[in-house]
């Protein structure tokens, strides 16, 4: 049942290049905001390097995946044409950068503020990149 | 006094019994994209289950037999067939869930990666399985998923806006940018999550372990009505958490990892202690249902001998065939698939089959034959039937959502 359902999701699947770049977009963002929730939980002694860490791996899962998606997806006219897609795909690989950053400090037990930073910007530069986004749909 | 302890006991292993993978991933995705305007949802599965667990649980009782044995003896071997296909393969795809849930809920203590716990998850649950009496697991898990309470306790600290939360208890559609389909297709993994087919088959064979008679009755009915319902409000607790603390945020919940923080930040690094205990409790509490669920429908659907009462060698292929779940899961979990998907995915296939679980246990407690003074009365069917409308409804329903939604995207 399960092949099922992947073979027709697969086959179904009727987004077009546009909603897959929302979505691609949507999801870094969640994936940086999760992150940024983490580390200022981190910084509250609220929570534990281990759960961090956790939250981490899995962002940067879910970041690889939005990125994969960009560059799958065709660069079409109603879609900003392959500068929107360049852009969404530089704010991803941005925002997969800063998590892994983000790793790094957590695992060496350094100081995290310069991960901090980059998380935030990364979060304004997809933020930036959705508003255009939305601009042109 | 001793009745009354045993009426506790199972109240509280029912509480924390009833949350497993399905429950925590589900409510805290809704919750995160939905905020509490499926709550409703959670309400209407919990009175379902509760119409036909405690059905099950009776029929177990009043027969000294489990639910699969009778349904082959009324219903004929094609119609058993059916429901044990959909069942047992719904149960093992929870299985596959919830041992990856241990997993994670590991990973989250540890920081050691999910696929290196899922053999300790699998292997713990083989030795408990095969060594441990049936109330120790059933009792243990139970008291230990009580910790889940946290969820609950998480929210009130948090201090949210209750009037917010009430408003979107009543905004029973799609919240801005949410389409209807996906927020009826979410609305059918809440219930599918809910009603989840393992429940009552573990219920009702637990029932034959625990050697009921007619005399437990008043006792099964009170876990079932008390403690099925409180469990629900956790539920909501979960989503409601993840409405208060992620959706602001515009975090959506992909992650096992995600879940856990609302809890930390209501409640600190204790809170966070406390909800891994409890998660770890309740998966693996779940996957020791789900095993020995898969080997009660097959063993029985056979006419095998079964059971926790027998020693293994008893009911060697009752064990045999839960050792093959576990190689299953163990196998579908180290291909690298998320078991969070697993987890989604197994909530609406629940959905799909459940008409094929509960049609079979509807017909037998109105048989008279099997039943006599015991059998349903005239408001239990009405409940019964206007739930398996719903039941139909949401599974034919759940595949076409699935496709157009692109499984909830």
């Amino acid at each position: 049942m399960a092949l099922l359902a992947g073979t027709l999701l697969a086959g179904c699947s009727s987004q077009g290049p546009q909603e897959k770049l929302e979505k691609a977009a949507e999801d870094a963002s969640s994936a940086v905001r999760s992150s940024r929730l983490a580390f200022g939980l981190l910084d509250e002694g609220r929570t534990t390097r281990a759960q961090v860490k956790s939250v981490l791996i899995d962002m940067t899962t879910e970041l690889s995946t939005a990125g994969k998606t960009v560059l799958e997806t065709p660069s079409a006219q109603e879609a900003g044409g392959p500068a929107t897609r360049d852009d969404v795909l530089r704010a991803v690989q941005a925002a997969g950068l800063a998590v892994a950053a983000g790793r790094d400090c957590v695992e060496t037990e350094s100081g995290c503020g310069p991960a901090s930073d980059r998380l935030r910007a990364a979060d304004e530069q997809l933020k930036t990149v959705q508003d255009r986004l939305a601009g042109g749909s | 006094m001793k009745a009354v302890l045993a009426v506790a006991l199972g109240i509280l292993t029912a509480i924390g019994g009833f949350l497993d993978i399905g429950d925590i991933v589900t409510n805290s995705v809704v919750g995160s994209r939905f905020g509490l305007s499926l709550a409703w949802v959670v309400v209407v599965g919990i009175g379902g289950i509760c119409i036909f667990a405690q059905m099950s649980g009776r029929v177990a009782a009043v027969n000294g037999r489990a639910t699969f044995e009778i349904i082959r003896e009324r219903l004929g071997p094609r119609m058993a067939v059916a429901n044990l296909s959909a069942s047992f393969l719904i149960n093992l795809m929870t299985v596959i869930a919830e041992v990856g849930g241990v997993a994670l809920a590991l990973q989250l203590a540890s920081s050691v990666t999910y696929l290196a716990w899922v053999p300790v998850a699998a292997f713990a649950a083989f030795i408990v399985v095969w060594r441990v009496k049936f109330s120790i697991l059933e009792n243990v898990t139970g008291f230990l998923g009580l910790t889940l309470i946290v969820f609950a306790v998480a929210v009130f600290m948090l201090s949210p806006d209750w009037g917010e939360l009430g408003q979107q208890v009543l905004q029973t559609q799609a919240l801005q940018s949410e389409s209807m389909s996906t927020y009826w297709y979410f609305a059918i993994a809440l219930f599918g999550a809910a009603m989840t087919p393992y429940e009552v088959f573990f219920f009702s064979s637990g029932a034959v372990e625990e050697g009921w008679t007619s005399k437990e009755l008043a006792q099964s009915r009170l876990s079932v009505l008390v403690g099925f319902p409180l469990g629900g409000l956790l539920s909501i607790a979960i989503a409601a958490g993840a409405a208060i603390v992620l959706r602001p945020e515009e975090i959506v919940v992909t992650s096992l990892s995600q879940v856990a923080l609302p809890v930390a930040a209501a409640g600190g690094k204790l809170a966070l202690a406390i909800l891994i205990v409890g998660v770890v409790a309740a998966t693996f509490g779940a996957t020791l249902e789900t095993v020995l669920s898969s080997g009660y429908t097959l063993a029985q659907f056979f006419g095998w001998s079964w059971g926790k009462f027998r020693r293994p060698v008893d009911a060697a292929r009752f064990h045999l065939v839960m050792i093959g779940c576990l190689l299953v899961a163990l196998g579908v979990l180290f291909t690298g698939v998320d078991p969070v998907q697993v987890t989604e995915m197994s909530v609406v296939f629940a959905a799909v089959a459940l008409p094929l679980t509960y049609l079979p246990i509807l017909i037998v407690a109105n048989d008279p034959d099997y039943m006599g003074r015991y059998v349903n009365g005239t408001v239990m069917n009405a409940f019964a039937f206007l739930y398996l409308v719903i039941i139909v409804v949401a599974s034919v329903a759940a595949i076409p959502l699935m496709i157009i939604t692109g499984a909830g995207q």
